[in-house]
């Protein structure tokens, strides 16, 4: 867009803007009797009077020109909640659940019947079930066919055995920050072997759920 | 500071700290109000079925066969002479003859105590009747395989007493007809944390608890033990899900290693035959009892409660119910003779209370056992008539409170009077959750 700039006496800009407030110009130039005040802003290059009535009807040719009734749309973002895994397990093992799984887990193969149903009268018949947990775990630790990895195995390649123990309890990978603490805490304790692994992945409360 | 104000000083707060209320682990603030009978109460939830004509009314043959013999078969527990003929509920000797079992206590509990002859419990089931006395409700819309509604004795003891679990007891006969949920409710304001300890000993120390609980390895407490809950806490702080979580009694780690201390003993001493069972322990509410008292002994419990079944034989063998309700006297008799004289801490401090959960029918059912006796149901009028008894520190011996035209008492007053007897009593009231006409059997004397 070309805009005409009409020029406008030196004497008459420049006398008043050094002040700042009120410009005063002339347009038609003063020789015709147009004499404009507009206000301006000290430093910021005055214009002249066509140059705003150009943009006044360019503005308003725009506005209106652009104005279209459109619908509404406001876009947000949903909340979500950030869940640990393993989040999704909710429903609770029942005792002959948990004790087919357990036995799976430590022996590798299924548990019979029978056993199945004496093993959970026990955990009926005692009131606080960590307690009856870590109970028939720990006798399950005492039998010779239970098949646990070597401490070297551990040892060896810890964020393998990391892995492969949350695949085989909790049946998913472990989060890096599960991982790391996990081998830290292997790294650091002489004494934290793959069966006290064993026991506390069977009696977290994550393996409770599925 | 000197000498002389310090020790003032170190005076005024030692006697501020030992006088002052203390603050329970429930948050609320408890003054001990100085009205409490005993330390411990012994509750016998006696013992699955009785009736009053065979128990507390002594007619032994003469109102079930028909037959003209009457006396005591409970001589444990109640006054009275035993049956002179006809003799079937004592011990089979070789030489084909019967011979009750012999008294335990010098004196009965009826002496030694306060007898409620003519009580009332609101249903004639099993179920309902225990919920009923360990709730202290009308229990009419529980159903079997559900926890109980409203909380339990131990819920209110351990709340408003802010006692550790290991200081409350539930000992079961056995693991059938939901018993195993009565050591606690789902009560929001009560529940699983403050719930009792449960053992049904036949069950955990029998023949599957010895092929799959005897043989725990042993792990070093520091070493091995420690490390482990360390790895199971970070596991369970990693696990979050969006159900309730599951049911925790509360016991501490030093508990938990003191139950299972406790299980490896009773291992041992089922294996050598050194249970404290009764002198004749030839039924399961004896072997029962035997474990009962070794829960007492080790950890001298606040409350702990007894239930007997035996009696349920009834159904189909009327002798076999004789002999279930001789021996389950035969069992209180022991058990009370036991704290007495067996664990020091708790004699003399220990109130023994003792009620069926129901009565039995007036008129039998076809049945006939080998006898030729009709067996007895439980669902009329008659099996809602029971007794209930207590003995111990602050109760009145030798008083009877009503009698067969009289009746006295409902079951589910036992859990304001174990209230009363643990000086807990207004805040079992205030938390207004047990039946409306529920009072301390204290009061209706």
């Amino acid at each position: 867009m070309k805009i005409t700039r009409y020029k406008i006496s030196p004497l008459e800009r420049g006398a008043e803007r050094s002040e700042g407030g009120v410009c005063t110009f002339s347009f038609p130039p003063a020789k015709y009797g147009g004499i404009k005040k507009i206000p301006f802003i000290k430093g910021v290059p005055a214009i002249g009077g066509w140059e705003i009535l150009l943009l006044v009807f360019s503005f308003s040719l725009l506005t209106f020109s652009a104005c279209k009734k459109t619908d509404d749309n406001t876009y947000d973002v949903n909340n979500v909640n950030l869940l640990p895994p393993g989040a999704g397990k909710t429903k609770q093992k029942s005792n002959e659940q948990y004790v087919s799984i357990l036995y799976a887990n430590l022996f590798q193969q299924a548990l019979s019947a029978n056993k199945l149903f004496d093993i959970s009268q026990c955990i009926e018949s005692i009131g606080d079930k960590d307690i009856a947990r870590e109970v028939i775990i720990s006798n399950f630790m005492n039998k010779p066919d239970v098949l646990i990895p070597a401490d070297s195995v551990m040892q060896n390649n810890p964020e393998q055995f990391v892995t492969d123990t949350y695949n085989r309890f909790l049946v998913r990978n472990p989060t890096v920050a599960e991982k790391t603490w996990f081998i830290n805490y292997i790294n650091a304790n002489p004494n934290v072997t793959p069966e006290l692994i064993y026991f506390s992945f069977a009696l977290s409360n994550e393996y409770m759920y599925y | 500071m000197k000498r002389s104000k310090f020790i003032k000083t170190l005076g005024v707060a030692t006697a501020g700290a030992i006088a002052a209320p203390y603050i329970l682990p429930s948050g609320r603030l408890f003054a001990a109000s100085g009205n409490q009978l005993a330390d411990h109460v012994v509750f016998v939830l006696f013992a699955g079925g009785v009736r009053q004509q065979e128990s507390v009314l002594q007619r032994y043959l003469a109102d079930s066969q028909g037959l003209a013999w009457d006396g005591n078969i409970m001589y444990n527990m109640l006054n009275g002479g035993a049956p002179q003929n006809k003799i079937v509920y004592g011990v089979d000797q070789v030489n084909n003859q019967n011979v009750p079992i012999p008294t335990i206590l010098n004196q009965s509990l009826q002496s030694q105590g306060t007898l409620f002859p003519e009580m009332r419990c609101s249903t004639s089931g099993h179920f309902a009747g225990l919920n009923e006395l360990l709730q202290g409700t009308v229990a009419t819309t529980q159903g079997l395989k559900q926890k109980p509604a409203n909380p339990t004795i131990f819920e209110y003891v351990r709340k408003h007493m802010g006692i550790p679990a290991s200081k409350t007891w539930f000992v079961g006969g056995g693991i059938g007809n939901s018993i195993p949920l009565l050591n606690y409710s789902e009560h929001p304001d009560y529940g699983s944390k403050y719930g009792a300890n449960f053992f049904a000993p036949l069950v955990t120390f029998g023949d599957d608890g010895q092929e799959y609980l005897a043989d725990a390895k042993v792990y070093h407490p520091q070493d091995q033990l420690s490390p482990m809950y360390q790895m199971k806490y970070f596991l369970d702080n990693s696990f979050e899900n969006a159900s309730n979580g599951l049911p925790n009694l509360g016991n501490t780690e030093e508990e938990k290693q003191d139950i299972k201390a406790f299980m490896k003993e009773m291992f041992t001493k089922t294996q050598n035959g050194t249970i404290a069972k009764p002198p004749v322990s030839d039924n399961s509410d004896l072997a029962t009892v035997g474990y009962a008292c070794e829960v007492l002994k080790w950890f001298k419990p606040t409350v702990t409660v007894v239930n007997l079944g035996n009696v349920d034989g009834c159904h189909a063998d009327f002798t076999g119910y004789l002999k279930a309700l001789h021996r389950a006297d035969h069992a209180v008799g022991h058990l009370w003779n036991f704290i007495q004289t067996q664990i020091p801490e708790m004699a003399g401090n220990t109130v023994l209370m003792a009620a069926p959960e129901c009565g039995r029918n007036l008129n039998h059912n076809p049945i006939k056992d080998y006898n030729d006796w009709y067996a007895f149901d439980h669902s009329d009028a008659n099996s809602l008539r029971v007794f209930g008894m207590m003995a111990g520190p602050g109760i009145q011996s030798n008083l009877v409170v009503g009698g067969e035209n009289n009746p006295v008492g409902e079951i589910h007053d036992c859990v304001l009077t174990v209230g009363e007897i643990l000086g807990i009593k207004p805040e079992i009231q205030s938390a207004n959750l047990v039946s409306a006409s529920s009072m301390s059997l204290f009061d209706r004397i």
